[in-house]
């Protein structure tokens, strides 16, 4: 009994240390994702310590006073999916295996990103949440042809370094292209004339707090393009796998970066020859075994 | 694999259960000693009785022609007389007391899904046939899983287009219906490629999915558990579909594409029945008292876990029960750990909300109206005073009250049983007739 309270006890301590590392890097990633683009187009952004004094205060405000009952559900279903999806394993690499392998399914971390942008703004049109559901949905299907039998995105990166060259990557890069153009996370300008319509969170520092904790579901949804672009970059042990989690955050926010200036994402054809592309190779690579 | 009938238990369980804790049958019994509106007390009462019938065709079902009438009268009680099309019902049902396993079952499914769509939002009449439908049809899912499972894209399609549209959302009601449909033809269909890890996963989100649309039926709350929300069993119900029919699609030659098409198929199903529950019962959902929350949400914690022991007893793993409180098996050795999930989840939610400082708002809210309780809206309806003793004059004129209203409700009950078309009491007097002549001259 005592042991089993004692690794209960080491669990969490591992989590916790986890979020910590997520939380000091979620300042880089909202100014990597949000600031950078803005400074190579040539406009004056703020310096990365105004990044994290804004979120010591938003941190503040929260633990203070608390968030009400919905934003404290959003805010709790980010930081789990950005632990699930970072792929961590700083001390005890058998956590990584539960978080990594058993929770860190595409389709769900996926879904739950997509139920909080809905939860958001529940009037964004469902025709672009359904297509998104649907490229989910096809994605998982295609890497469990790819690779029957193996749990979660961990399992996609053992398989990968056991049998390099397979069509797994091939059929991930794909997926994860199709999904950064059909990404239906609601941007910063539609949240904003939403909140503004419904008038729901009253406060000005409730519409704050909205605005970081979606943010935070862009992050996630970023991550887990990034996850999918480079899976051999997943799980990582140590120190490693906070500059692999950096490397895949930069490689998918890149992804729904270009995604956006290309505005490829009215084409639906691309998408659906991208999907036709990977579901070949999956295909090919599940008949050549 | 013994399988086969504790599978027909667990139908019968859930129907048990429907009976126990319908609204309208909880009117009815409730009116046996107080007086409620005519028209709910003699729904109650069809509800009841059709639900009755309905438990003694499954029990009855080796002898496919008694079942074959059963079924007809079920529908007949559940659907207020309008579910039931004798014309062309009563030859789909004598192919299926002709042919119990093999192609008649395609009759006995296109009826039920003709009753379960006319049956509107009218939820314990569509669960029944549902429930029919999937215990009686199974012989034919076992001999001939792909005819089952083309067979009833096909049928619930035909269904939807020659019904009648009030809506679009009765469209997509049909979703709750076929999801369960392709989840017993995955399932027939690992059996007989051999792969126990396929039968136990899809048996598994069949179990769930029923569960929760039978709880959703008894308590209408509870139809935020069908949400395709991730960490709410309807997403589970549609994760577990999907990973059973791609475990298929993965380790078996042939059905590649077929398990492909139907794993995107159940999730897709699952979407479009969260559009349901979104359209419906969105407002009802979130209003009330946050005690019933809890309870929402206990629910969604234990559901998947219980479901899965079940599903692991049900095909000999039982054994292994205690790995369902930490994670849930799909089909194919893939896992999810939600019950994890939520802990984690749950232990975050709890430190990042507001504490409960008394909101005043929150916890002195009157019942809603959207708490369609049954028994809380028949207070507006009630129109007999409390029993006080102030003489056994009232009293008896209270019983001769109700003895009136209850003569009176039986030549109503008679009156809406296919008494009322004399088209249908022919055709079921001749159904009867084939039949015993079918087992005479066996």
């Amino acid at each position: 009994m005592a042991a089993f309270l004692l690794s209960v006890v080491r669990v969490l301590l591992e989590l916790g240390l986890q979020l910590g590392v997520i939380l000091l890097l979620l300042p880089v990633m909202f100014w990597l994702k949000e600031d950078v683009p803005a400074l190579l187009v040539g406009r004056a952004v703020s310096p990365l310590r105004e990044r994290y004094a804004r979120f010591g205060t938003f941190w503040r405000l929260t633990l203070r006073h608390g968030l009400p009952a919905d934003d404290g559900l959003m805010l709790a279903l980010a930081l789990l999916v950005l632990l699930c999806l970072a792929g961590l394993s700083l001390v005890m690499p058998e956590t990584s295996s539960v978080m990594g392998a058993w929770l860190a399914d595409p389709l769900l971390m996926g879904g739950i990103l997509l139920v909080g942008a809905f939860w958001a703004v529940p009037g964004l049109s469902r025709g672009a949440h359904g297509r998104c559901c649907l490229v989910l949905c096809l994605t998982e299907c295609f890497i469990v042809l790819a690779a029957p039998g193996v749990t979660g995105l961990q399992g996609v990166q053992r398989l990968l370094l056991a049998s390099p060259g397979s069509s797994l990557a091939g059929t991930s890069l794909c997926c994860a292209v199709a999904l950064a153009l059909t990404t239906s996370l609601p941007d910063r300008q539609a949240l904003a004339d939403d909140m503004v319509m419904r008038g729901y969170p009253a406060g000005r520092s409730a519409r704050d707090q909205r605005q970081v904790i979606v943010g935070m579901y862009h992050v996630g949804w970023a991550l887990l393009l990034g996850d999918l672009l480079l899976p051999v970059l997943f799980g990582l042990e140590g120190l490693g796998g906070i500059v692999g989690l950096v490397v895949r955050f930069v490689g998918g926010s890149l992804l729904v970066a270009s995604g956006r200036l290309t505005g490829m994402n009215r084409h639906g054809r691309f998408v659906a020859l991208l999907l036709g592309l990977a579901g070949l190779m999956a295909l090919a690579g599940r008949f050549a075994v | 694999m013994p399988f086969h009938d504790p599978f027909m238990a667990c139908l019968l369980v859930v129907l048990v259960a429907l009976l126990c804790g319908e609204g309208e049958v909880r009117v009815f019994v409730s009116g046996l000693w107080r007086s409620v509106p005519l028209v709910r007390w003699r729904r109650g009462g069809c509800h009841m009785a059709g639900m009755v019938v309905a438990m003694l065709a499954l029990t009855l079902s080796p002898h496919a022609g008694a079942v074959s009438c059963l079924v007809a009268i079920a529908l007949i009680l559940m659907g207020g007389g309008a579910a039931f099309q004798p014309v062309w019902g009563i030859p789909a049902l004598i192919g299926y007391g002709l042919l119990p396993d093999g192609l008649g079952g395609l009759g006995l499914m296109a009826v039920c899904f003709w009753a379960a769509g006319r049956a509107g939002s009218d939820g314990a009449a569509r669960l029944v046939a549902l429930l029919l439908m999937l215990g009686l049809g199974r012989g034919m899912a076992a001999l001939h899983p792909l005819w089952w499972v083309s067979g009833g894209a096909v049928l619930a399609g035909l269904c939807m287009m020659a019904g009648p549209w009030p809506d679009r959302l009765s469209l997509y009601r049909y979703c709750r219906l076929v999801r369960p449909v392709f989840l017993l033809g995955v399932i027939e269909v690992s059996r007989q490629q051999g792969m126990l890890l396929g039968v136990e996963g899809a048996l598994f989100a069949l179990l769930l999915d029923l569960a929760c649309q039978s709880l959703a039926v008894i308590w209408p709350r509870a139809a935020l558990l069908l949400l395709p929300a991730p960490p709410l069993p309807g997403f589970v119900v549609g994760w577990v579909g999907l990973h059973a029919a791609l475990g298929l699609s993965s380790s078996t030659e042939g059905w590649t594409v077929v398990g492909c098409l139907l794993g995107v198929a159940i999730m897709g199903l699952s979407c479009g029945d969260g559009l349901v529950v979104l359209g419906e019962a969105a407002l009802p959902l979130w209003a009330g008292r946050r005690r019933l929350l809890v309870w929402v949400l206990l629910l969604a914690m234990g559901l998947p876990s219980g479901c899965g022991i079940v599903a692991g007893w049900l095909t000999g793993h039982g054994a292994a029960w205690a790995g369902w409180f930490y994670r849930l098996s799909g089909g194919d050795g893939s896992m999810v750990a939600l019950p994890i999930f939520w802990a984690i989840l749950l232990l975050l939610w709890c430190c990042l909300s507001r504490r409960e400082r008394g909101d005043v708002q929150d916890v002195d809210l009157p019942l809603e109206d959207g708490e369609r309780n049954g028994l809380d809206v028949l207070h507006d309806y009630m129109q007999a005073q409390p029993v006080r003793p102030r003489g056994v004059r009232r009293l008896l004129m209270r019983g001769q009250r109700q003895a009136r209203s209850l003569r009176l409700s039986v030549t109503e009950l008679l009156s809406l049983a296919p008494v009322q078309e004399p088209e249908s009491v022919f055709w079921l007097v001749f159904l009867g007739g084939v039949l015993v002549v079918m087992g005479l001259a066996q």
